[in-house]
């Protein structure tokens, strides 16, 4: 199978594969809580940073981290409308076992199960709005500037999002 | 039931491994550029033969039922196609080798093929790291398979309506530089010194996408963080902001000639779909809904009818599909191909 190769492609400055891995791990955190698979988040965070690249080089982007946020962000809308059928459609994500590990883990990674099966059930603004907020820690209102929405909306996403999260999850072992 | 539990919760979901690294993003650098706005004038050719497409119906003597089958044009032409692999060969309409023109060398990212049909330009990007790069433009001569290398250091070819000159950008692999015409004249196999023709702003966003009556279209390409790609056409002499026409703003294209008319193959959040464009790049009709991809080039015969689309997929492999007018679907033809363009029938 023929594999891309380097040659055509574009040699990377030095400082820009610092930037990348600056805000890698940011990047993919996001882009997990947006999308329906990590291989999808790793998808949309390459293309962000690919967007990324030319404007950086040419010295027009004063925050390269807050420009990927905001391209992952508009990466995962556009997927968001596209797949919007299929989701529709998918199964159960995770699957993971429980078996041989300790009670608090295996909570754990039931809570992860359900929290994704709840993330992928809410609108993407409402997941974007619990990305931003709760995950990247931005304020209401850089939260607001990043979707082009109010910092009313924010609130009352977030609000709303997190009640049905907490729905989602369940109360019995809090209880 | 608390907060605290939903976010420890989002953070195990978004906490995990991963193997992206950067040189995986420069790939896809490299792809966004090659694959924005690649016009061929060059492809203009006299027409190939063509055989009306009709629905095809075959009946089954064995019971009443009647099946419809896509309608596939039946026509003769050959193409030149760079290969994923590096080399240069000629295939018929159905991807069958008919002959090799180049061997594997440095990657081919653009072909053209003069109106006449003699000649084919390659271009190849060096993959080293060397300031400047030599990235070069052969001239293969077709009937003698001489091949002459005319410029160098060079990006984003095209032919104007005679196939005599050869119009690029200067492109020393160095950084981003200003924007700089070049063109060499090349007959009968003689190729006249590389003349630079103009300069102007940033190559940033800047796309040439047509060379006609000495006047170069070029095409304004500015990402604006997403979903919406505005691509705006201008004034020959790079007049930035005087705006003659706008492509949709939704999409990433690839772009050919015909006639005086254009055809696109746009990559949008909707799909990829080929337009047909007037002579002032507005769109006159949606053709075809194209398989899932982005383009990677197109090519259209002189006659307008014959297509044939690079489509890259998501996994970033790049196949050949053709469509002819009348037909009901495009037809994928071969697997690894990087850049086509039509050879004209009585070539």
């Amino acid at each position: 199978m023929f594999t891309v190769p380097l040659v055509g492609a574009v040699t990377s400055a030095p400082d820009f594969a610092a930037v990348f891995v600056e805000h890698r791990v940011r990047a993919l955190r996001l882009a997990r809580l947006l999308t329906d698979s990590d291989a999808d988040a790793e998808d949309l965070v390459a293309d962000a940073f690919a967007r990324l690249y030319p404007k950086w080089r040419a010295g027009k982007v004063d925050d390269p981290g807050g420009y990927v946020r905001v391209a992952i962000v508009n990466g995962a809308r556009s997927r968001w409308r596209r797949r919007a059928v299929a989701r529709n459609r998918m199964p159960s994500i995770s699957g993971a076992s429980t078996a041989g590990v300790s009670e608090d883990q295996a909570a754990a990674l039931v809570d992860r199960d359900r929290i994704r099966l709840a993330l992928i059930a809410l609108p993407l603004q409402m997941r974007a709005v619990v990305a931003l907020r709760v995950l990247d820690d931005l304020s209401e209102r850089d939260t607001a500037e990043v979707l082009g929405v109010s910092t009313g909306t924010v609130k009352t996403q977030l609000s709303r999002a997190m009640a049905r999260l907490r729905a989602d999850l369940g109360e019995d072992r809090d209880e | 039931m608390s907060d605290e539990r939903v976010e420890r919760a989002l953070r195990d979901l978004a906490s995990g491994e991963s193997t992206l690294g950067v040189d995986q993003v420069m790939v896809r650098v490299a792809r966004r550029r090659r694959r924005s706005l690649a016009l061929r004038v060059g492809a203009l050719s006299t027409a190939v033969a063509l055989v009306a497409g009709v629905w095809s119906i075959a009946r089954d003597d064995s019971g009443p039922s009647v099946e419809v089958l896509p309608t596939v044009t039946e026509f003769d032409a050959h193409l030149v196609i760079a290969r994923s692999d590096t080399s240069v060969d000629i295939v018929d309409q159905d991807g069958r080798f008919v002959r090799s023109l180049a061997p594997r060398g440095d990657f081919a990212t653009d072909v053209l093929v003069a109106p006449d049909g003699g000649v084919v330009f390659v271009r190849r990007e060096s993959g080293d790291d060397s300031c400047p790069k030599p990235n070069e433009i052969d001239r293969i001569d077709l009937a003698s398979g001489e091949t002459t290398a005319v410029a160098t250091n060079a990006a984003e070819p095209l032919l104007d309506e005679s196939g005599r000159e050869l119009v690029y950008r200067r492109d020393p692999g160095c950084g981003e530089t200003a924007f700089e015409l070049w063109s060499v004249f090349t007959a009968r196999g003689a190729v006249s010194a590389a003349t630079r023709r103009s300069e102007s702003g940033s190559v940033e966003g800047q796309r040439p996408i047509a060379w006609v009556d000495g006047v170069l279209w070029v095409a304004h390409y500015d990402e604006d963080l997403g979903t919406e790609v505005a691509q705006q056409v201008f004034t020959p002499e790079f007049r930035f902001g005087d705006e003659l026409f706008l492509l949709p703003r939704d999409g990433e294209y690839a772009t050919d000639a015909f006639g005086g008319r254009y055809a696109a193959a746009n990559t949008s959040e909707m799909g990829l779909s080929l337009l047909a464009l007037s002579d002032s790049f507005a769109v006159t009709e949606t053709l075809i809904e194209l398989p899932p991809g982005s383009a990677g080039d197109l090519a259209v015969d002189a006659s307008g009818d014959h297509f044939a689309i690079v489509i890259i997929d998501a996994e970033g492999e790049s196949a050949l599909y053709t469509w002819t007018r009348g037909d009901t679907e495009p037809r994928k033809v071969l697997e690894g191909v990087e850049s086509v363009a039509w050879i004209p029938a009585d070539a």
